[in-house]
C-alpha cells in the first residue's frame, strides 16, 4: 500500500471515532443552551409581567397566547419562579411538542397572580438529527477534500522522495561517478539523501576495489605460476629418474588446475560484475565449430554424435562468452560419457539441447550448477565448468535444465 | 637470432632466458620500461618478448614507442591478463602474437619460431632434421623425398617437436599447443599419445628413423642423438 494511502486511511479512521464523539458533543452543547436561553427568556418575561401588573397594568392587557394569569388565594403560598420541561399538545402538528414552562406567583397591590408563560422548543431527536445530517455533510466534505489532499501531496511533497526511489531503482554499480539525488528541504528526505549518497558512494568504491582485486590477484598469482612451469621444464632437461619425471609430471598437472581456477574464478567474477556486452551471434555456426574442434576427442573415446542444428540460429550473446559455454557443456558431454557412447546436439531458434550417456550423477542433479561441486568429487575436474554454463545463462536469460533420464545426461538451454 | 626480454619478474625472465639461451639465442634481459627504452634506443633485436604490466609503465607504452621509431623488431607479448581487449589492442599496436601466462617455455618457444618465420620470408618456411624436411609455407612434410601425408595435427605435432628438438615435451603442453582451450576440461591426455603414435608410425613407413622417444611419465622428446 502506498505511504499516502496509509497516511489517509489511518486520518479517515480517526475523522470517523471524532466525528460521532464531536456530535454527541453538539448536541449536547445545543440541547443545553436552548433549554439554558429558553428558560432565561421565559423567566424574564414572568418577571416582566409581575413588573407589569405591579405598574398598574390590566390582567387583560396582559394575558394572552402563551401567558396565563390566574388569580389565586391570598392564603397560599406564594410560588417561586420555576421551569418545567414538558411535553404539550400542539394543534397545528396534531401531536405532543416539547414545551418550556415557567411558572411563579407574586403578591401584587393585595392580589395574588399566578403566572404561567411557555414556549415550544426543539425536541432532542430533531436536534441529533440537524445534527447528524451536518455532520454527514462535513464528512464527505472531509473525504473529498482528504483524497484531493492526498493526490497534491503526493504531487509536492513526495516528489523528492518519489526521485530517490526512482534514483535507486536505475543506480548500477558499473555507472561513474555516483548517484544524482534532486534537492529538497524536508528534513527527511534531505537525510535519507544524505545517507544513500554515503552508501552508494561507498558502494562503487568497494565495488571498484574488488573488481580491482580480483584483476590483480589473477596477474599475481599467473606470474609465479609461469615461474614454477618453466622451472619445471628447466629441469626436466637435467636427466632426471623416472620417478621425479612422475612427480613432475603431476606437479604440471596440478600447476594446469591452479590456473584454471584462478581463471574460472575471474571469469565468474567478471561474470558477476556483468562486464560482458551481448551481440547477436550466429550459433549454428559456433556450434558446428565446436564440434569439429572436439572431433579427435570425440574419436579417441568412439563416441557417436548425433546433430541437429537448425541453421542459421541467432541469439543474442557475448562471442567470448558463447564460445565458452559451449565448450563447456560439450567437453562435459564428452568426458563424462562412456566408451563407445553417444552425443546428441539439437538446435532450434527456440532451444539447445545437449544428450549424452554416462554414468549416473552421484550428486543431486540440483546441485551441479554449484561452484566445485562434481558429480565425482575425485575426479581431477575443477568442478567450475557448469557454474561459469549456468551464469552466462542467467545473465542472458537463458533457462538452463539438468535431467538425467533413460540413462541419458541431457542439458536443455531455453534460449527465448 | 637476437632477442629482447622485458619482463619485470626476474625468476620468469631468468627461466625464459636460460631456455632461449640454451638454443643458441642471443639473449638480453631487462627489467624495466625505461631500460627496455634505453635498449631499443641503442641496439637492434630480431624479437622482442614483452611483458605489459611494468613497475614503470605500460607495455603498451613500449609498443608505440617501438611504432613511432620505426623500429624493425617482432614482438611477443606475454601477459598475465586473460583478456580479450588486451589482446586486442596489443595486435592492433604491432604485436605479432600474444601469449597468456603460465605458458610452457616450448610453447613460448614454437610461437618465436613461427613469427621469424612470418617476417623473414626468404626461404626460412623449411623446418627439418636430417631426412625429414618441412614446408611451413606449403604444408608439406618430406621423408626421404617421399612426401608424407599428414593431418594438420600431425604436422604442427611435428613442427612442435621439430622446433623444440632434444627437449622434453610434456603431453600437456602438446595438448595446449595443438587444441589450445579446448582440452583445459579434459583430464587425461591420451589423445596426445594416439596422435604421437600415428606420427611416428608415418614417418618410419617412409624409411624415416624414428626420432620421437617417449619420456616415461612425461611426454616426449624428439631425440637427435638416436643411432
Amino acid at each position: 500500500m502506498r505511504l499516502l494511502n496509509k497516511f489517509t486511511l489511518w486520518y479517515l479512521l480517526i475523522t470517523a471515532l471524532v466525528l460521532p464523539a464531536g456530535g454527541i458533543i453538539v448536541f449536547k452543547m445545543v440541547q443545553f443552551e436552548i433549554v439554558h436561553e429558553e428558560s432565561h427568556k421565559l423567566k424574564d418575561t414572568v418577571k416582566l409581567i409581575a413588573k407589569k401588573l405591579k405598574e398598574g397594568t390590566s390582567v387583560e392587557a396582559i394575558a394572552g397566547y402563551q401567558v396565563t394569569i390566574n388569580e389565586w388565594k391570598m392564603d397560599r403560598p406564594e410560588l417561586p419562579l420555576k421551569v418545567i420541561d414538558t411535553l404539550a399538545w400542539f394543534e397545528p402538528h396534531n401531536h405532543n411538542e416539547r414545551v418550556l414552562k415557567t411558572v411563579a406567583s407574586y403578591k401584587i397591590n393585595g392580589k395574588h397572580y399566578f403566572i404561567s408563560t411557555f414556549n415550544y422548543i426543539g425536541e432532542p431527536d430533531e436536534i441529533a438529527t440537524g445534527v447528524t445530517r451536518s455532520l454527514t455533510l462535513i464528512s464527505i466534505l472531509l473525504l473529498f477534500l482528504v483524497v484531493l489532499a492526498n493526490w497534491l501531496i503526493s504531487k509536492r511533497i513526495l516528489l523528492p522522495f518519489n526521485q530517490t526511489l526512482q534514483a535507486i531503482k536505475s543506480f548500477n554499480l558499473k555507472q561513474k561517478g555516483h548517484m544524482k539525488l534532486a534537492p529538497t528541504s524536508t528534513q527527511e528526505f534531505k537525510e535519507l539523501n544524505l545517507f544513500l549518497d554515503k552508501m552508494t558512494v561507498k558502494a562503487l568504491e568497494d565495488y571498484r576495489n574488488l573488481k580491482e582485486f580480483s584483476e590483480n590477484a589473477s596477474h599475481e598469482l599467473q606470474t609465479p605460476l609461469a615461474i614454477i612451469r618453466g622451472k619445471l621444464e628447466l629441469l626436466m632437461e637435467t636427466g632426471i629418474t623416472e620417478e621425479q619425471a612422475a612427480f613432475i609430471s603431476s606437479i604440471h598437472n596440478e600447476i594446469k588446475k591452479l590456473s584454471q581456477i584462478n581463471q574460472s574464478l575471474t571469469l565468474l567474477t567478471k561474470l558477476e560484475n556483468h562486464e560482458y556486452e551481448a551481440h547477436p551471434i550466429n550459433l549454428s555456426n559456433l556450434i558446428n565449430h565446436s564440434l569439429t574442434a572436439f572431433e579427435e576427442l570425440i574419436e579417441m573415446k568412439s563416441l557417436k554424435v548425433e546433430k541437429e542444428v537448425e541453421e542459421n540460429v541467432f541469439v543474442r550473446l557475448n562471442p567470448f562468452l558463447a564460445d565458452i559455454l559451449l565448450k563447456n557443456l560439450l567437453s562435459n558431454a564428452i568426458r563424462h560419457n562412456v566408451e563407445n557412447g553417444s552425443i546428441k546436439v539439437a538446435l532450434s531458434s527456440s532451444e539447445l539441447i545437449i544428450k549424452n550417456t554416462g554414468n549416473p550423477p552421484e550428486v543431486p542433479l540440483e546441485q551441479m550448477f554449484k561452484r566445485f561441486k562434481k558429480t565425482n568429487q575425485s575426479s581431477s575436474s575443477i568442478g567450475l565448468g557448469l557454474a561459469i554454463v549456468k551464469q552466462i545463462c542467467d545473465l542472458n536469460h537463458f533457462k538452463i535444465q539438468y535431467t538425467y533420464e533413460n540413462a541419458l545426461h541431457q542439458i536443455r538451454l531455453g534460449l527465448l | 637470432m637476437k632477442i629482447l626480454i622485458i619482463e619485470d619478474n626476474q625468476e620468469l625472465a631468468r627461466n625464459i632466458y636460460e631456455f632461449l639461451n640454451r638454443e643458441g639465442y642471443v639473449c638480453e634481459v631487462t627489467h624495466t620500461f625505461n631500460h627496455a627504452r634505453d635498449k631499443l634506443m641503442s641496439f637492434q633485436y630480431d624479437l622482442i618478448i614483452l611483458d605489459i604490466m611494468l613497475p614503470d609503465g605500460s607495455g603498451f607504452d613500449i609498443l608505440e614507442y617501438i611504432k613511432f621509431e620505426k623500429i624493425e623488431s617482432s614482438v611477443l607479448i606475454i601477459s598475465a591478463k586473460n583478456a580479450l581487449d588486451d589482446k586486442i589492442l596489443g595486435l592492433d599496436l604491432g604485436a605479432d602474437d600474444y601469449l597468456t601466462k603460465p605458458f610452457h617455455l616450448t610453447e613460448l618457444h614454437a610461437r618465436l619460431k613461427a613469427i621469424y618465420r612470418r617476417k623473414n620470408l626468404k626461404g626460412d618456411n623449411i623446418v627439418g632434421f636430417n631426412e625429414i624436411v618441412l614446408n611451413t609455407d606449403r604444408m608439406e612434410v618430406r621423408v626421404n623425398e617421399q612426401i608424407l601425408d599428414l593431418t594438420k595435427k600431425e604436422f604442427d605435432l611435428l613442427l612442435y617437436f621439430l622446433i623444440n628438438k632434444n627437449r622434453v615435451i610434456t603431453r600437456q603442453s602438446i595438448a595446449e599447443h595443438l587444441w589450445g582451450d579446448y582440452t583445459d576440461n579434459l583430464d587425461n591426455y591420451d589423445f596426445v599419445y594416439q596422435h604421437v603414435k600415428n606420427l611416428r608410425k608415418k614417418i618410419t613407413a617412409a624409411d624415416g628413423k624414428d626420432y620421437i622417444a617417449t619420456v616415461y611419465g612425461l611426454g616426449y622428446k624428439f631425440n637427435t642423438q638416436t643411432k
